[in-house]
Parts: C-alpha cells; sequence; structure tokens
C-alpha cells in the first residue's frame, strides 16, 4: 500500500479502514486483522497501526475484546458518522482542488450537474 | 555470551580448513613425485632417494609457508568484522586466536612428519638397513636423555611459536593503531605504518635477544657447561650428568615469562585499539 | 530500560573529527532511520555501539550494558561476510553463526532464507548484490537480538530485493527490539520507520518523531533535504 509520506502514516491507516468499512469490506461488529497482519499488509510499521487503532477506539469506531482482538462498531448510528465523515473529505478535497483551478464556488453545482448528464449511462 | 571453549572451537574449525587443503595437497604431490622415482629408478637405488630428498625440500617449504600463513591468519581473524562481532570477551578471543594457531600448527608438523615416514617406508623396505647391533647397545642408556631433551625442546618449540604468533601480532597491530594517530591517509598511511612497524620490529627483536642474551649469559657464569655432543655413540654433554639440568628449566621458565609479556602487550593493544575492517 | 543511551561521545581518526558530542537516546521497540549524507558518520556511529571502532570517548550503552565485549550480546549488525570465501556454501556461514551465536534460531535462518529464494546450497560467490544482501538480513534476523544495527542494506540492491528486506523487517524484529537502519536515499523505508535521527557536523543535529514531520504536511524525504539546502 503506498502511503503519503507528508500526512502521519496513522491517519491515513484509519482512512483505509474507515473505507474498508464504508465499502462493506468490513462488517458491524466484524475482527479486525491483527495489529501485525494489518502491519504487514500496508507494509507499514506496527507501532504506526498501534496508534491508528488507538485513534478509531478513542473515536468509537472500533473496540477492543481483552484477549480477542479489534472489533468494528455495531452501533449503526456511529458507523454513519463515519461514513457522512469520509463523504465529507472527500467532498472538501474535491471544492478545494476545483477552486484551485479557478472555479467559483457557486459555479460547482452547474458543472456537476452538466457533468453527471453527459456521462450517464444509457 | 559464549566462552572460551566456544570460540576457541569455532575457530579451530575455521583455520583447520586450511591445515586440511594444505595437507591434502603436500601428501598427494609428494606421493605422486615419490612413486615416480621409485617406479622409475627402484626403490632400493641410491637415484631414488632423490624422491625422498624433493620431498623433505617440499615439507620444508610448505612449512615455511604454513608458519607465515599460520600468523597471517591470526592477524586476519582480530581484524575481521564477522568474528569481532562475535560476543566473547577480548582474553577469550586472543587467547583462543593464538591457540588455534598453535593446534593447527602442531597437527600440520606431526602430520608432516608422518608424510615423511611414508614416504621413507617403500625406500626402505626395497633398500637396506644395516644396524650396528653394537652401536645400539652403547646407545641404550642415553635413550631417556634423549627422550627428555626431545619432550624439551618440543615444549620449547611450542611457547616460541605461541611467543612468535604474539609477537607479530603485537608488532602489526600496534604499528596500525600508531599509524591511526597520526595526520595522514591513504599510501602516506600505510607506508607510516610500514615504518613504525620496522622500527618496532627493530626494538622488539633487540629486546628479546636482550633477554634471552642476558639468560644465557647467567647459565654461562653458573658454572655449568652448556654444550652437548651428538656422535654415533648418541647424545651427551661434556659432564656426566645426563639428566635435564635444572638451568635448562630456568631457560624455559624466561621464555614463558617473556611469552606472557607478549601476550600481556598484545591483549593490551588488541583490547584498546584494533578496531575490525570495514 | 533504554535500548541505547550514548552520552557525550567523540570519535577521532588519523587526527580527523569523525564524531564529536554526539548524544542519543533511543528506546525499545522503535525502527529509527540513520540518515546524513556519505562520510557524515553514520557507518562510523554503528561501528562504535556495535564495539568495532575503538579509541573513543564518551559512554555507549546498549541495555544498560556499557562494556564494549559483552553488549555485543545484545546486537544484531549486518556484516558483510568477508571472513568467507566465495566457494563458501550459505549453509556454511549459517553453520559458523550457530556456533557463535547462542541466540541464533535455525529454523527462521530457514524460513527467511526461504522468503528471500535463497538456497542454502548456493555459494557465496554465486551470488548477485542483492542476493548477498537478502541473505545479510537473513542472518541478522535469524538471532534475537536487542538491537539491530542495519548499515546501507539498500546500496546497489534491485528494487525487488529492497522490497524483500523492508517485508523481512516487518515480519521479523521482535516486537521489544530496536531497529537502527541507515541510509542516504528516504523513500523506500519512510513509512516503516518511528523516528529519524540526521547526522550533520559529526553529531546529531535533529531527532525526529517521523509522524510529528508528517503531522507538519512534510515528508520526510523533504525534511532531511531541507538541511542540505544552499549547500551543492
Amino acid at each position: 500500500m503506498k502511503f503519503k509520506d507528508n500526512l502521519p502514516i496513522y491517519l491515513q491507516i484509519e482512512d483505509y479502514i474507515y473505507l474498508q468499512i464504508a465499502q462493506g469490506k468490513l462488517k458491524a461488529g466484524e475482527k479486525l486483522p491483527s495489529v501485525r497482519a494489518l502491519a504487514l499488509e500496508l507494509t507499514v510499521n506496527a507501532n504506526t497501526v498501534q496508534r491508528a487503532l488507538r485513534e478509531m477506539t478513542a473515536k468509537g469506531y472500533i473496540f477492543t475484546k481483552r484477549g480477542e482482538g479489534n472489533f468494528v462498531t455495531t452501533d449503526e448510528s456511529r458507523l454513519e458518522e463515519m461514513k457522512s465523515k469520509l463523504l465529507k473529505q472527500e467532498l472538501a478535497a474535491f471544492v478545494s482542488r476545483m477552486e484551485k483551478l479557478g472555479v467559483e464556488r457557486e459555479s460547482l453545482t452547474g458543472l456537476l450537474a452538466s457533468y453527471l448528464e453527459d456521462t450517464r449511462e444509457e | 555470551m559464549i566462552g572460551f571453549k566456544q570460540i576457541f572451537g569455532a575457530m579451530f574449525k575455521e583455520k583447520s580448513r586450511t591445515t586440511w587443503l594444505s595437507l591434502g595437497g603436500e601428501a598427494v604431490f609428494i606421493f605422486l613425485v615419490s612413486l615416480y622415482f621409485g617406479i622409475r629408478y627402484g626403490f632400493s637405488s641410491d637415484s631414488a632417494g632423490v624422491g625422498i630428498g624433493i620431498a623433505a625440500m617440499v615439507i620444508f617449504c610448505v612449512g615455511i609457508w604454513y608458519q607465515i600463513d599460520v600468523i597471517m591468519a591470526a592477524y586476519r581473524v582480530n581484524r575481521s568484522q564477522t568474528w569481532r562481532q562475535v560476543p566473547v570477551t577480548a582474553g577469550n578471543f586472543l587467547t583462543a586466536n593464538v591457540l588455534t594457531g598453535l593446534t593447527t600448527a602442531v597437527i600440520f608438523a606431526l602430520a608432516n612428519l608422518l608424510i615423511f615416514v611414508i614416504t621413507l617406508l617403500p625406500f626402505n623396505f626395497g633398500g637396506e638397513m644395516r644396524i650396528d647391533s653394537q652401536a645400539m647397545a652403547t646407545f641404550q642408556p642415553y635413550v631417556s636423555s634423549i627422550i627428555n631433551w626431545g619432550l624439551y625442546m618440543a615444549l620449547f618449540a611450542l611457547v616460541s611459536f605461541a611467543g612468535g604468533i604474539c609477537f607479530w601480532l603485537l608488532i602489526t597491530e600496534s604499528a596500525s593503531v600508531l599509524g591511526d594517530f597520526l595526520p595522514l591517509k591513504g599510501k602516506t598511511s600505510k607506508f607510516a605504518k610500514a615504518v613504525i612497524l620496522l622500527a618496532l620490529l627493530a626494538l622488539l627483536s633487540w629486546g628479546s635477544s636482550s633477554i634471552l642474551g642476558a639468560v644465557i649469559g647467567m647459565v654461562s657464569n653458573s658454572g655449568f657447561d652448556f654444550n652437548f655432543v651428538i656422535d654415533n655413540t648418541g647424545l651427551h654433554t661434556s659432564q656426566t650428568d645426563l639428566g635435564l639440568p635444572v638451568i635448562s628449566w630456568l631457560y624455559m621458565l624466561a621464555e614463558i615469562v617473556y611469552v606472557a609479556i607478549l601476550w600481556a602487550a598484545e591483549y593490551f593493544v588488541f583490547k584498546k585499539g584494533v578496531e575490525a575492517k570495514k | 530500560m533504554k535500548a541505547l543511551e550514548i552520552k557525550d561521545l567523540s570519535y577521532h581518526k588519523n587526527s580527523k573529527t569523525i564524531l564529536e558530542r554526539v548524544n542519543l537516546t533511543l528506546e525499545a521497540g522503535k525502527i529509527v532511520a540513520l540518515v546524513g549524507a556519505n562520510g557524515a558518520g553514520k557507518t562510523s556511529l554503528m561501528r562504535v555501539i556495535a564495539g568495532l571502532a575503538k579509541q573513543y570517548k564518551g559512554s555507549v550503552e546498549v541495555c544498560g550494558e556499557a562494556d564494549e565485549d559483552r553488549r555485543k550480546q545484545y546486537i544484531a549488525m549486518t556484516d558483510s561476510l568477508s571472513a568467507f570465501r566465495d566457494s563458501r556454501k550459505i549453509k556454511d556461514v549459517a553453520d559458523f553463526y550457530r556456533l557463535v551465536y547462542p541466540d541464533f534460531d535455525d529454523k527462521q535462518f530457514a524460513d527467511i532464507l526461504e522468503f528471500m529464494n535463497l538456497n542454502a546450497d548456493e555459494r557465496l560467490g554465486s551470488l548477485s548484490k542483492g542476493m548477498k544482501e537478502k541473505l545479510i538480513i537473513a542472518l541478522v534476523f535469524s538471532r534475537k537480538a536487542k538491537l539491530y544495527l542495519l548499515d546501507e542494506p539498500f546500496s546497489g540492491v534491485d528494487a525487488m530485493s529492497r522490497k524483500k528486506i523492508i517485508k523481512s523487517m516487518l515480519l521479523w524484529k521482535p516486537e521489544e527490539a530496536t531497529l537502527v537502519i541507515s541510509d542516504h536515499v528516504l523513500d523506500e523505508i519512510a513509512p516503516v520507520i518511528d523516528e529519524v535521527v540526521l547526522i550533520k557536523k559529526h553529531s546529531v543535529l535533529e531527532q525526529r518523531s517521523a509522524e510529528e514531520i508528517r503531522a507538519e504536511h512534510e515528508s520526510i524525504e523533504e525534511w532531511y533535504e531541507g538541511f542540505y539546502e544552499g549547500e551543492e
């Protein structure tokens, strides 16, 4: 997994797991891979994975069962919250990039609508 | 950490590879040469003796080369990063290095003796051996003295060889360590180290010959006649005393003390100064 | 207990300063990148820690052990295998390691060899640079040490071998062990390091947590290059 090196990796790991959950690859209440397995899969330091998991636990998206590992929360509202945060992040990045290209906020909805029209699948 | 036995074992295993390879090569060469001359001229003829002569020459030359190689091997081990990373105390490391050098040298010497004797065998059985039974009779009483002197000389040779290893390690490593204090590098540094080495060689040689000279002086002033003679009646000193005199053991003690000093000096240089090569 | 504690270290050779006023403390379990330009003193620092360099001043303690010879039992350092001729086989080298290192694990060595696609019957002389480096790493990680020192394990090594080496670091470094890896190029190891230690002007110029640097929106590489701006 190629992570950006100018952004804390633990944040990127968090995002990666959020994405997995949002995509349904990790279901509510499902057990996460072990810290070691994640570190190997993503080719990152186990310490960094642990930090990401700590943050996620603090935010309530995952919880630890002693002796068993880490699990995705079963709290649906939490998961919804997580998903909307992800969507907001994507939107924020999109808006910021468009603004850098000189597009004004007011024109954004119009541009998006015509693009969606053009690329609508028949 | 590992102990003396383990580091000795590991060093012996590595160093003896050269021993076996050299012996193997030597033995094959000598065997072929002796076989050639024996077959060509017959085993009992004098011309066949050329085979023995060549064998002796080869053994002599290889022996000299091997002694030098033992010292070079000890030097390489002291400076090898592979060896210096091993978790063992400096004292055990150095002692094992010197003793494995000594042990492989002894094995090499004995094996060479064996090779030489085996080379002689076909020539003996083919040729004639005239045994003077009368000479043997007069030889009899001197046998125990010869054995005593033989053992003494063997022990002396062992101590000296160990001392020789320490001596050469000491001067080569001291030259290298001292050279590292000079603000030089590259070829100039190497040259400076060579100069220091020669200076140390001269210094220590003078030092050792002084010590041994003093002991010899002590011995000659003691009234004991240190001359001994080997003739066709055997080995004897000019006095009737046939045993090993106390004085020769004092000489041995001097040598042992000298070697101990060399070892201690080398230990100091090794522990404090000898770096592993990059 | 700290994995490594260096106080006021200075090291000179041929009247040249190689290291001076070096102070460094490393915690257990961290992966630390030791960076600096060529000749900055990274290798010398590792050699001092490992007890291979002598005549230095100051104190070096590994797991609390200051004695030069005794601390070797806690250290596993990459070794160029110069003591072995090209004709020797990999398994001969493993035999040697087994004899002299009480913490050498045969099974682990076999596992790592397999992971690196190396065969124990191969001779040293027939190995490419990448293969040799993989072997050196295999030997290092077959030992259960507290401090692993990897001296420029990527120089001259092909990209696939580099990836294997990094993966092996994650697979086989014991959790409580500290790993120091020196390099003057950072891009591949950047994601796996906890800390960066920069050696400049013969001393430790900076010691920073990697995530801290990234939180300031700088890549480790950018941060590192920032110290050499204006120098050519």
